[in-house]
C-alpha cells in the first residue's frame, strides 16, 4: 500500500465509534497453531477430570465442556506439552504434527 | 471469596485472560499472570511494568479481560499507589483489587524506589513479582534477582553472575509490608491461596514467584514445571509466607541434591565441581538454620 | 473574595476550587509551597482529596496517571529537576489521552544549581502533547489552573495541562488575588465520568504497544487534539469572561496597533516590558510588547497577525539552546517567514536575573538600530 500525505488539518481525531483512541475487535484472537512441532491428545477413557492441564496451560486452551472434560483448543494451543508432563494418570499424548529439524 | 479452591467450580469459570498472546510457548510468567485472574477473579485490576509481560497485548489485540495498564519500567508501585488512591477518593476502592505484575528487573532494581515507597506508604497494593531471575525481555541479561554462577548475556561463562542475589520478600518484610511471600508456578495451588490471602490484608502485600523461563533458563518448554519443582524440592527456592515478622514454611523441602535441579537447567552448564559443591553446602546450611527456627539469620542462596 | 497572596498560593487555590481529588505531590524550591498549602488545608478537614506525599517526583508523576485514569481529578506541581525527572511519563499521559493539570514553577536547571527562575525546564517540555499556558501574574495562575481541567477534559480533546508561572517572581511576591465563588466553579467543571479509564465494569488495555503506522496514528490524533484545542480554548476563556469578567486571550498584545518595534516575550518579566514601553511611548516611541500565553498548541496565525506591521522584532527567550540560541526566536521567524522584517534574539535573565525597566528600554532601542538579524546576550 502506498503512503498517501495528507494535510495536517484533514487528519480525523475519532476512531471507530466515534471515540478519540483505537479500539480492537471483540473476540480477537491470534492462531498460535503454526508454533507447534507436537500437539496433545487426550486419551477421554483414561481422563479423571482433575482440570491439572486446564491449570498449568499458560495460554488458556483448556475449556471445560458440559461433561466436565478439558478439551484443548487446537488454535490457541503452542504446543508447549506441559499438560502432558503434569497429567496426573498420564492420559495426555504429544503426537507429532511437523517434521522436527535435524541437529 | 471462599478460602478453598474447588477446581471443579473454577473451571466453570470463563477464561480472564485468554490465549493467542506472544509470549513464548510454555512461558511460567504468562501462566502466573492466568493463576492471579484464576485467583481473584473479575474485580482486578492488572499494572504492568515494562517487560515481557508488555507484549501480550499489542495493537489491536489485546488477551485481558480485566483493567489493565502498562507504565514504564520503574514505576509499578507509584502507579498502583495512584489507581488505589484514585478509587479511594470516587469511593469505588472497595472489592476491587490493585495487582502489579511486575518482572525481577522492574522490582529488583530500577523499580525499588516506587516499591519501596509504596509499601512504606501501606497502600492497599498486592505487588506480584514474577522472577525469571533475569532481565528476559531485553535478550537475558542479568539482574539482582539472577543466583550466583548463572550465565546471562552479561554474565556468560566461564566467570557466569559474581554476585549472589538480593532476597525482596525478606526485603520488604523488613520495609514494613505486613505480608510478604515467596511462591513458584509449579506450585499453583500455594500460589493462588497466597494470593487470596494477601487480597483479604488491608494494606501492601509482596509476592516473589519464580518463573522458570525457557531461552533464559535454557530448558525444554515440558520441562518447565518440573524445573521449578526441583528449585523448590532442592531448597534453593524456599517457599515461605512473612505475616507481620513472623514466618509460617509452607512447603518442606525434599532435600534432593542441587546437582538434580541444575542439570536441567543449561543456565548451569558450566558449573565446575567446586562451584556445584558451594551451592549445596550454602543451601544446606541455610536449611540447618531455618529448621531450628533462626530465620532472620540464615544464609541466603 | 480578594486577598492578597503569592503565586504558590493561588495555585493551591486553583487546586482546591477545582475540587481535585487526588493531589501526588514531591516537594521542590520554588514549588514547595503549593503542596505545603494544600496539606494545612487537609490537616484542617478543609479539602478533603486524597494528599500524598510520594518518594520522588518520577512517582508523584506515574501516582498522577494512575489516579487520572481510576477517574480522580489529580494535581500536582514541581518545578525543573523534578520536572525533568517526570519527563519521563508526560509523552505518556498526553498519549493516553489522561487529562490533569499539572502546574510547574519555572527556575532554572542545573549544572550549576541556580534556585531563581529561567524557562528552560518549561521549554523542555513542549514536546510532550501537554497544553501549555505560561502566565504573567498571581491571578492568571489561579484561573488557568481551573480552565486547564475545563479545556483538558473536553470529551473532543482529552489532553493534560500544563501550567506555568516563574519561580520567585510569582512564587514567593504577593499579589492581590480574587478567589471566585466555590459554586460558580462547581457549576463550570463538573465532575465527569471518563471516557478512557480503569473501571472493572469496562474493562480496557491502556498503554499498550503500537508500532510503525499503528503508532503515527496515535499520534496523529494527538497532534489533530491539539489543533482542535485552540476553538474548545477560546469557548472557555469566553465562558470565564461572562463568570468573573476577567478576560484572556492565547496572545497578550500590548501597544501593538502602531507599533514600529516590539517586544516578543514569555512569563512575569513581561510586566517590567510593559512598564518600559510605556516610558519609552511617553517619550513618542512606538513600541510594543507581545506576550504569547498559550504556547502548545503554538498560535502561528495570532501571532503573524499582530506582528504584520511590525518593522522591528526584539524576540526575548529567558531560555538557551546551546548551540542554537533562544528557543522561542526559531519559532517566531517561522511564524514571520516571508515578511521581510528585523528579527533579533535578545537572550536574558538566565539564572534569574532581577531585570529593570532600562534593560528592555536598551533591547528595543537595540533592535530599532540593527542592520541585519542579530543575537545577543544581556549580561
Amino acid at each position: 500500500m502506498l503512503s498517501k500525505l495528507i494535510p495536517e488539518k484533514k487528519i480525523e481525531n475519532l476512531g471507530k465509534k466515534g471515540i478519540p483512541y483505537g479500539i480492537s475487535e471483540e473476540g480477537s484472537l491470534v492462531e498460535r497453531a503454526s508454533w507447534r512441532t507436537f500437539k496433545p491428545v487426550t486419551d477421554y477413557t483414561k481422563c479423571i477430570k482433575c482440570g491439572m492441564c486446564w491449570l498449568h496451560c499458560p495460554d488458556a486452551a483448556y475449556t471445560v465442556g458440559k461433561d466436565g472434560f478439558p478439551e484443548c483448543d487446537s488454535k490457541t494451543c503452542k504446543g508447549c506439552l506441559i499438560c502432558v508432563g503434569v497429567c496426573p494418570v498420564k492420559c495426555i499424548k504429544a503426537e507429532q504434527e511437523r517434521g522436527v529439524a535435524k541437529k | 471469596m471462599t478460602d478453598a479452591f474447588n477446581i471443579k467450580e473454577e473451571m466453570k469459570k470463563e477464561h480472564l485472560l485468554t490465549g493467542g498472546t506472544f509470549a513464548c510457548s510454555g512461558c511460567n510468567p504468562i501462566l502466573g499472570t492466568r493463576l492471579v485472574l484464576i485467583a481473584l477473579g473479575k474485580n482486578t485490576i492488572l499494572v504492568n511494568t515494562a517487560g515481557c509481560m508488555t507484549l501480550t497485548a499489542t495493537w489491536p489485540f489485546t488477551p485481558y479481560k480485566v483493567p489493565w495498564v502498562h507504565g514504564a519500567i520503574e514505576n509499578g508501585g507509584a502507579l498502583a499507589t495512584g489507581i488505589y488512591r484514585g478509587l479511594k477518593a470516587i469511593g469505588k476502592d472497595k472489592d476491587t483489587h490493585v495487582v502489579v505484575y511486575a518482572g525481577d528487573g522492574a522490582t529488583y532494581d530500577i523499580g525499588l524506589q516506587s516499591l519501596s515507597g509504596m509499601i512504606y506508604r501501606q497502600e492497599k497494593v498486592i505487588y506480584v513479582c514474577y522472577n525469571n531471575c533475569q532481565l528476559a525481555n531485553t535478550g537475558h541479561q542479568k539482574s539482582a534477582a539472577t543466583p550466583q554462577y548463572a550465565r546471562t548475556t552479561t554474565t556468560p561463562p566461564p566467570i557466569g553472575n559474581q554476585l549472589p542475589r538480593k532476597h525482596m520478600a525478606k526485603m520488604m518484610a523488613m520495609n514494613s509490608a505486613p505480608y510478604c511471600a515467596t511462591a513458584c508456578t509449579s506450585f499453583p495451588l500455594d500460589f493462588i491461596m497466597k494470593l487470596r490471602k494477601a487480597a483479604k490484608i488491608n494494606g501492601p502485600s509482596f509476592i516473589d514467584l519464580l518463573a522458570p523461563c525457557e531461552p533464559g533458563w535454557i530448558v525444554e518448554p515440558s520441562q518447565l514445571i518440573n524445573a521449578g519443582k526441583l528449585m523448590v524440592e532442592s531448597g534453593m527456592w524456599p517457599l515461605y509466607e512473612i505475616e507481620n515478622k513472623k514466618i509460617t514454611i509452607n512447603h518442606k523441602p525434599k532435600m534432593i541434591p542441587v546437582r538434580e535441579a541444575l542439570k536441567i537447567q543449561g543456565r548451569f552448564k558450566h558449573l565446575t565441581e567446586e562451584q556445584t559443591s558451594e551451592i549445596q553446602e550454602t543451601v544446606i546450611k541455610e536449611w540447618e538454620m531455618i529448621t531450628k527456627g533462626r530465620f532472620w539469620e540464615s544464609e541466603e542462596y | 473574595m480578594k486577598d492578597l497572596m503569592d503565586g504558590n498560593t493561588a495555585a493551591a487555590w486553583g487546586a482546591r476550587l477545582s475540587k481535585v481529588k487526588s493531589v501526588p505531590c514531591f516537594p521542590i524550591t520554588p514549588a514547595t509551597e503549593i503542596i505545603e498549602v494544600i496539606a494545612s488545608w487537609e490537616a484542617k478537614k478543609e479539602f478533603t482529596g486524597e494528599f500524598y506525599q510520594v518518594e520522588s517526583e518520577h512517582s508523584a508523576a506515574s501516582a498522577a496517571l494512575g489516579s487520572a485514569m481510576a477517574g480522580a481529578r489529580t494535581f500536582t506541581a514541581t518545578s525543573s529537576q523534578g520536572l525533568m525527572l517526570m519527563h519521563e511519563l508526560l509523552p505518556m499521559i498526553s498519549g493516553c489521552r489522561i487529562p490533569m493539570v499539572l502546574v510547574n514553577v519555572s527556575r532554572s536547571l542545573s549544572a550549576p544549581i541556580s534556585l531563581w527562575c529561567d524557562h528552560n525546564d518549561i521549554m523542555a517540555m513542549r514536546d510532550s502533547g501537554w497544553i501549555t499556558f505560561i502566565c504573567e501574574r498571581n491571578q492568571e495562575v489561579l484561573d488557568s489552573i481551573i480552565l486547564g481541567y475545563k479545556i483538558g477534559e473536553n470529551k473532543k480533546i482529552l489532553l493534560p495541562v500544563l501550567v506555568n508561572m516563574d519561580g520567585f517572581t510569582h512564587s514567593f511576591t504577593r499579589t492581590e488575588v480574587d478567589i471566585p465563588d466555590q459554586k460558580l466553579i462547581d457549576k463550570f467543571i463538573p465532575h465527569q465520568e471518563l471516557e478512557i479509564g480503569l473501571d472493572v465494569k469496562k474493562p480496557m488495555t491502556l498503554g499498550i504497544p503500537a508500532m510503525g503506522l499503528d503508532y503515527m496514528r496515535y499520534r496523529a490524533q494527538v497532534n489533530t487534539a491539539m489543533l482542535d484545542s485552540f476553538a474548545v480554548i477560546e469557548e472557555a476563556h469566553k465562558e470565564w469572561e461572562k463568570l468573573t469578567g476577567r478576560k484572556y486571550d492565547i496572545i497578550d498584545e500590548y501597544n501593538l496597533e502602531d507599533a514600529e518595534a516590539a517586544i516578543v516575550m514569555i512569563g512575569a518579566n513581561t510586566s517590567i516590558a510593559k512598564a518600559a514601553v510605556k516610558k519609552m511611548r511617553e517619550d513618542g516611541k512606538k513600541v510594543g510588547v507581545l506576550r504569547i500565553r498559550l504556547f502548545r498548541p503554538f498560535p502561528e496565525e495570532r501571532i503573524r497577525k499582530a506582528l504584520e506591521k511590525i518593522d522591528s522584532i526584539a524576540v526575548i527567550d529567558q531560555n538557551i539552546s546551546p548551540g542554537i540560541g533562544g528557543i522561542l526566536y526559531p519559532e517566531i521567524k517561522m511564524a514571520m517567514y516571508g515578511t521581510q522584517k528585523r528579527i533579533n534574539n535578545y537572550i536574558q535573565g538566565l539564572g534569574g536575573n532581577f531585570l529593570s525597566e532600562q534593560d528592555f528600554i536598551d533591547i528595543l532601542n537595540d533592535v530599532m538600530k540593527s542592520k541585519k538579524d542579530e543575537k545577543k546576550w544581556q549580561m
